[in-house]
């Protein structure tokens, strides 16, 4: 009954710090996009594309017209929570994710910290430590909200202590292997973390007691086998579906722009969120200092084991330069030899390693505070609301939101169903080719609702993997005047290729781009079905073909190649 | 019910020292042009008159993007296009777009404009990036400091080793 009385205490504090947290996303879950940075329109419109999929990990309706080959998509949990949810609001798995996943996340760390011997109330300091941490919020801003749905990192992590400890059942062994490849299918970088946490948990264990206790092996060869099979699907995906391997420099540079630093580390400045992926604040300084000032006190079981690992994710997250902003040179760091081998493009954000520390980190830190509570408890009190001042006024994530509506320009809704809106906007370059991947994240937010198939390609990390570009740049040509000649071409290979209309961004054209563009556009498809002015952007609509799409995929993808070779 | 209102606020940072006459932005909101003037004089509110900071408002249906040119007119009148780009705008009720003014070696084109979190007069891009710095690290301190106490007297009656 009294565990009953915490439980529900635990869930209404974490529930009303999560409201207040990613506020303003509780007054209207379904239709505000809070992120700040660009990934988040990608993030809802692959949960649209799984969701409403005959194949949910190759969905027609992105990609086009390969359709997106989801083999390497980063969270099978959440395109899993995405079928579930499906006949929903589009944005109803992420908006959950973002304000359910912090409390689940924070409930598991609070029940996992209990296990470990921490009392009621103490034991909230890990759940907010862990479901409320900078690195969460930085999910939030980035638009990752899946990785805020992580309550298998606790479980994992109480299931194998118990398992590596000299009384381990097997039933810990299989619980804890289950909770790491839940953590595996939540996020690459969650199942890396994961694993890295339960090597320093079990190889401490044996360093301490000198044997591999049985449910420890068992944990372990269950580990391996799974990762074998995880391993085996994923190369089971087709060369399209994988990652363009970057040259080394470029791999070096990708790691160090996802790394911790160590100015982001216990702290931000307002530009991190203008220019450096909203990284700050990644870890809590009352954690810290708590975690590692309570080594000190009387450690339970596990204690240092969770301390050392803890601290070695938080050295890896520095990456392969250790530095102290990410615009600075460093000095090379404990993951340089992998980006110099080229694991830049797959170890993007050693960054997110910092998310198993925090958990690690906070199960200490609630555990000091149950100890100083023994001797001063109104000490304790005032730390434990230090714990949430920091989650609200320190990373302020409530401070830090984006505001905007998800809902599209209404000129989409004049697109002929069934067929692929191809959308227009200037090419960017160089400095300013971050505005092609925000726009292309876009127009996967789009299709959410409206439902369409685009070209954009969800899951491209580099502009050079986005399939609407040479697209773009083929049609921008077949619209100029010298071209006129091969209209009738034109419209019967984008009608072959299954394109039902040109959706163009005209705001991001200069006045004579405009003028020119529209000109094309109309000798090619008579007026402008549909020009919007709503939604934060001005959308003039050109109807291609409102035929049935006829054809098979194969045959769309042999007209897409044929006009990428004339394009390049 | 009313269209929904974005209030964009332009801060454009530069020397304190009466170099610059005019500070213009030019750009489409939804298709309508828009020359917005910025000023120095404190008649905008909000606005420190003569501190180098010149501020400018526009007020309309919101937009995703601002697709702008900021030209800046030195004392002889002539307009120096210190900016021409896209800025992303992540809240559709109001935002911040600022910049801050380089001074370059080129004579024809004695400033470059680089985008910033918030103008400050002068010329210090850093003072509210080390502001921020200042605070989270007093904050892990006094997180250390309090810390540190407790545990200590946790030992002293008998918790510790």
């Amino acid at each position: 009954m009294r565990r009953a009385l915490e439980l529900g205490l635990a869930l209404v504090l974490f529930s009303a710090l999560s409201a207040a947290w990613s506020w303003p996303l509780a007054s209207d879950p379904w239709g505000l996009d809070i992120a700040l940075q660009m990934d988040s329109p990608n993030t809802l419109g692959l949960a649209a594309a799984v969701a409403e999929a005959e194949d949910p990990l190759h969905p027609d309706r992105l990609a086009w017209p390969w359709g997106q080959n989801l083999v390497r998509g980063d969270s099978f949990v959440y395109f899993a929570l995405a079928r579930l949810l499906a006949g929903g609001p589009p944005a109803m798995p992420l908006a959950l994710c973002i304000l359910a996943g912090p409390v689940i996340s924070a409930l598991a760390a609070e029940s996992v910290s209990r296990r470990l011997g921490t009392a009621f109330p103490w034991s909230l300091l890990a759940g907010v430590g862990y479901g409320f941490s900078g690195l969460q919020a930085t999910a939030v801003l980035e638009g990752y909200g899946f990785n805020l749905l992580n309550p298998w990192l606790p479980w994992m992590v109480g299931a194998a202590l118990l398992a590596s400890g000299p009384e381990g059942r097997l039933r810990d062994a299989g619980l804890a292997a289950a909770m790491w490849l839940l953590c595996v299918l939540t996020s690459a970088y969650a199942g890396i973390g994961a694993s890295l946490l339960l090597l320093a948990l079990v190889g401490g264990g044996v360093l301490r007691h000198r044997q591999l206790p049985r449910a420890a092996a068992l944990m372990l060869g269950l580990v391996l086998v799974l990762g074998l099979g995880w391993t085996a699907f994923f190369l089971s995906a087709p060369e399209d579906g994988r990652r363009a391997v970057p040259d080394l420099a470029t791999s070096a540079a990708m790691m160090r722009t996802g790394s911790a630093h160590l100015g982001t580390l216990l702290w931000r400045t307002p530009s991190v969120d203008l220019a450096m992926h909203s990284q700050g604040t990644l870890l809590s300084s009352l954690a810290l200092a708590l975690a590692s000032l309570g080594a000190l006190l009387r450690p339970p079981e596990g204690s240092r084991r969770l301390l050392g690992g803890g601290l070695l994710l938080v050295m890896l997250s520095l990456g392969n330069e250790l530095a102290l902003w990410g615009t600075d040179r460093g000095i090379p760091w404990l993951l340089a030899p992998l980006a110099e081998l080229g694991a830049g493009a797959w170890l993007r954000f050693p960054e997110r390693l910092l998310h198993p520390a925090s958990l690690a980190l906070a199960l200490l830190a609630a555990r000091c505070l149950s100890e100083i509570a023994a001797s001063r408890r109104a000490g304790a009190l005032l730390l434990l609301g230090a714990g949430v001042v920091e989650a609200m006024a320190i990373v302020g994530l409530p401070g830090r939101v984006g505001h905007r509506p998800w809902a599209p320009p209404t000129a989409y809704a004049s697109a002929p169903q069934g067929r692929a809106v191809l959308d227009l906007w200037p090419r960017y370059f160089g400095r300013n080719d971050v505005h092609e991947t925000r726009l292309s994240r876009r127009a996967v937010g789009y299709s959410a609702f409206h439902k369409r198939p685009v070209f954009s390609n969800a899951l491209n990390v580099s502009n050079v993997e986005d399939g609407r570009a040479p697209m773009s740049d083929w049609l921008l040509d077949r619209a100029s005047e010298g071209r006129a000649a091969q209209d009738d071409q034109t419209r019967a290979e984008l009608e072959a290729l299954g394109v039902g209309a040109v959706a163009v961004h005209m705001d991001l054209f200069t006045a004579t781009q405009q003028a020119e563009l529209s000109a094309g556009l109309d000798r090619l498809f008579g007026p402008p079905t549909a020009r919007s002015s709503d939604h934060g952007e001005r959308i003039w609509l050109w109807t291609v073909s409102e035929a049935p799409l006829a054809g098979a995929r194969e045959d769309r993808v042999a007209v897409w190649q044929r006009l990428q070779a004339e394009v390049r | 019910m009313s269209a929904p209102s974005q209030t964009l606020l332009f801060h454009v940072a530069g020397p304190m020292d009466g170099e610059i006459a005019e500070v213009n932005l030019l750009w489409s909101r939804l298709g309508e042009e828009r020359e917005v003037r910025l000023s120095d004089d404190g008649l905008i509110d909000g606005d420190i008159p003569w501190d180098g900071v010149w501020t400018g408002v526009d007020v309309g249906p919101p937009v995703r993007e601002v697709q702008a040119r900021v030209l800046v007119s030195d004392l002889d009148g002539t307009p120096h296009q210190v900016f021409w780009g896209t800025v992303a705008v992540a809240d559709a009720r109001s935002a911040v777009i600022a910049w801050q003014l380089k001074t370059t070696q080129d004579p024809q084109e004695p400033w470059g404009a680089q985008l910033v979190t918030a103008a400050w007069p002068g010329s210090a891009i850093l003072i509210p990036e080390a502001a921020s710095i200042y605070i989270g690290a007093a904050w892990t301190g006094l997180c250390f400091v309090i810390v540190a106490s407790f545990v200590h007297v946790a030992r002293r009656t008998g918790v510790g080793w």
